[in-house]
């Protein structure tokens, strides 16, 4: 901040994108901006060709970025593609970069960071599309229902908590192929993530 | 590129390079309404009120959503056993679904318990035992036995289920109402909910998970199980990501404000009440910043994103940030204030009295008798979630301050020294033409505007704001309860 608010200041200032990905199968970062910039000992290589969109309503749509790299090569559109879906959901953090040219000091600012939800890749340009992370299409609300048939993840270690060697479950209760299968009798009394009972007795009576 | 950011919706829009100046709701100074009671007040509030209604209805059918319940509510739940046994006595066993618990994910969010119990307006006793009449309460635990461990299936019918991670009430009912009639949808019962984690001021979590209606405790429990829905098999990464996305020293400052006390009447003679609480339900989907608005409009403060972490800001005073005058300032302010007949001088707010035991409707009012004598009563209604009536008062003030009492909006444009202001801050403004010195103002929205060949560029929408927005002391005592 004080290197902009100084009178003689002489600045460049670039648009930065940094894609992390991050999980059990693969952790690798990728560094783009407007030219090739030094910033926390990681290069930035010069591929962003066109600043970053992002685009919001005052009904609270979306915060959503959009940024064109360049794909002329078609290097950064086969690494891309290549990761497949571990590109969905890593994160993206998108900023402003300014260097004063007469001292070389230098300032980075990150504007968005959220994870990537699309990727467009054709013979000139890869656009990576972002929201910000409390945009994103995750429901913190109330996501389970009183439902027939279980609703965990089939192995969720905090919920279904199977751990044997079957892989499927059709998330029937008395079912071979569901719960008795798995967890078996009685435990399936107690792993059950639903309400069987609701189809049978259990609806309100009118009179 | 141009980053746009306001305080209404915490958007945040950025253009291409050369592609023009955005504006917020588009500039001009009178973009953003603050009367709509969406900066963090009264508008924010209605969803959530809405969803306090809805678990009171009571849902025979199944289907319904399990609903995420932090503080009391009056619940009526979803049936999800009814078992009618004639003789006699005839026996009916009912038990209903009140929301999610555990099973929501993170292997935390079991309830609290039950306050009090009803069937059709009699209060029911807990049950000891699988025979006795009344009610056993479960908070929602993830099952791990039938007769063992949290959550075991419930006595009244030992050849059921758990319900494993899902808060239920049990009731069998008496003989003489089971005798009577075979209806189950007289059950109503008021339930505390969520219990939920702790934090120091560094982000180090704190023992077990608590009951809590500190809405600083539950704006994280949904922040954290953003992250758990979001990585479910890896519990360790998902509270790491959490505690890395907030600003911690901010957060703790907010979480200590709700929670120190001040001195309310509620009828019953002076004492202490937690200054903010939230007693806040969620019965469908929403998006992460759609919930830290109804969080934060309980209690009055707000939420920034500043690209990296979230920051929670409580409505107290702040010092300025910055101090925009001629030599940062790029274009001249523009002065605007409401029109007198847009802006709102009588406020009323509807909202479940958390004192009363049935927590019955109520409403408060704040009224601006000067304006009102010059153009008549301009009404404003809004909806809060369950609160103290001393809680509903404040924020209505606050809102009348707001709204009524700031009126004067001022849109500059600036550089790129104030690029790190974002809605909620203060800053101060000395400029000729306004005739400000030091005036001290509320960001309403930003909107930055970057260009690879040029300089950054800023503007604002702020708020004049000339007193306090919030005062401990904007409330009277509860008139007491009487007996007819």
């Amino acid at each position: 901040m004080d290197l902009l608010s100084r009178k003689d200041k002489q600045i460049e200032s670039h648009t930065t994108l940094q894609v992390s990905i991050n999980n059990a199968d693969l952790t690798r970062n990728y560094y783009f901006a407007s030219a090739q910039l030094m910033i926390l000992g990681a290069t930035w290589q010069p591929q962003l060709r066109q600043g970053s969109q992002i685009r919001a309503n005052l009904a609270r749509a979306s915060d959503q970025a959009t940024v064109d790299l360049q794909n002329v090569d078609t290097e950064i559109g086969l690494e891309f593609l290549s990761l497949g879906s571990l590109l969905y959901g890593s994160t993206a953090k998108i900023g402003r970069y300014w260097r004063d040219l007469q001292s070389g000091v230098d300032f980075h600012k990150v504007l968005l960071t959220g994870p990537i939800v699309g990727l467009q890749v054709d013979e000139q340009v890869v656009r990576v599309t972002a929201v910000s992370e409390p945009y994103a299409n995750l429901s913190v609300g109330a996501t389970r229902r009183a439902a027939l048939s279980c609703q965990w993840n089939f192995r969720d270690p905090s919920t279904c908590q199977y751990a044997g060697t079957l892989l499927t479950c059709n998330f029937l209760l008395n079912h071979t192929d569901g719960c008795e299968g798995r967890h078996g009798t009685p435990l399936k009394r107690a792993k059950f993530g639903a309400f069987a009972y609701l189809s049978s007795k259990s609806r309100l009576k009118t009179i | 590129m141009a980053i746009s950011l306001d305080l209404d919706s915490q958007s945040l829009i950025l253009l291409d390079n050369g592609g023009g100046d955005v504006g917020i709701g588009d500039s001009g100074g009178g973009g953003l309404n603050v009367g709509t009671g969406d900066v963090s007040g009264g508008g924010t509030s209605n969803t959530t009120a809405a969803a306090a209604e809805q678990i009171e209805e009571f849902i025979a059918e199944g289907g319904g959503s399990l609903p995420i319940v932090y503080g009391e509510h009056l619940i009526a739940g979803i049936l999800v056993l009814h078992k009618f046994t004639l003789g006699t006595p005839n026996t009916s066993i009912i038990i209903v679904a009140l929301g999610d618990g555990q099973g929501n994910g993170g292997q935390h969010g079991e309830w609290e318990g039950a306050v009090a119990v009803y069937y059709a307006g009699e209060a029911l006793s807990v049950s000891p035992d699988g025979s006795t009449a009344g009610y056993r309460f479960a908070n929602g635990f993830i099952s791990t036995g039938v007769a063992s461990g949290p959550q075991q299936v419930d006595a009244f019918h030992s050849t059921g289920l758990a319900y494993s991670g899902t808060a239920i009430i049990a009731v069998k009912l008496p003989d003489a109402t089971a005798n009577a009639e075979d209806r189950p949808d007289k059950l109503r019962g008021r339930y505390k909910g969520r219990r939920i984690f702790d934090y120091d001021a560094t982000g180090r979590r704190l023992g077990a998970a608590a009951y809590s209606t500190d809405p600083a405790r539950i704006a994280l429990d949904r922040l954290l199980a953003y992250y758990e829905h979001k990585f479910p098999n890896d519990l360790t990464l998902a509270q790491r990501l959490m505690e890395e996305k907030v600003d911690w020293e901010s957060w703790k400052i907010w979480s200590n404000y709700n929670v120190s006390t001040i001195s309310w009447d509620p009828g019953t003679g002076a004492g202490n009440i937690a200054r903010f609480e939230g007693n806040i339900v969620f019965t469908g989907d929403i998006i992460l910043a759609d919930a830290f608005d109804q969080i934060c409009a309980a209690a009055g403060a707000w939420w920034q994103d500043d690209g990296e972490q979230i920051i929670f800001l409580p409505p107290t005073d702040r010092e300025p940030v910055h101090h925009f005058n001629e030599s940062n300032i790029l274009s001249a302010p523009i002065i605007r204030p409401t029109d007198l007949r847009e802006r709102p001088n009588y406020f009323i707010a509807e909202f479940r009295d958390f004192d009363d035991p049935y927590l019955g409707t109520v409403s408060v009012e704040v009224r601006r008798d000067a304006l009102i004598k010059q153009v008549g009563e301009i009404k404003s209604v809004r909806v809060f979630p369950a609160m103290k009536q001393s809680q509903a008062q404040r924020l209505l003030e606050r809102q009348a301050r707001l709204e009524a009492d700031n009126p004067t909006t001022c849109t500059i444009t600036a550089d790129e020294t104030s690029i790190h202001l974002l809605p909620g801050d203060f800053v101060t403004v000395s400029h000729p033409v306004p005739g400000w010195t030091y005036q001290r103002c509320l960001v309403l929205s930003v909107s930055i505007s970057s260009a690879e060949d040029g300089a950054d560029t800023c503007e604002f929408i702020l708020q004049a704001i000339n007193d306090s927005l919030y005062s401990d002391f904007a409330h009277t005592a509860r008139q007491e309860a009487l007996t007819p």
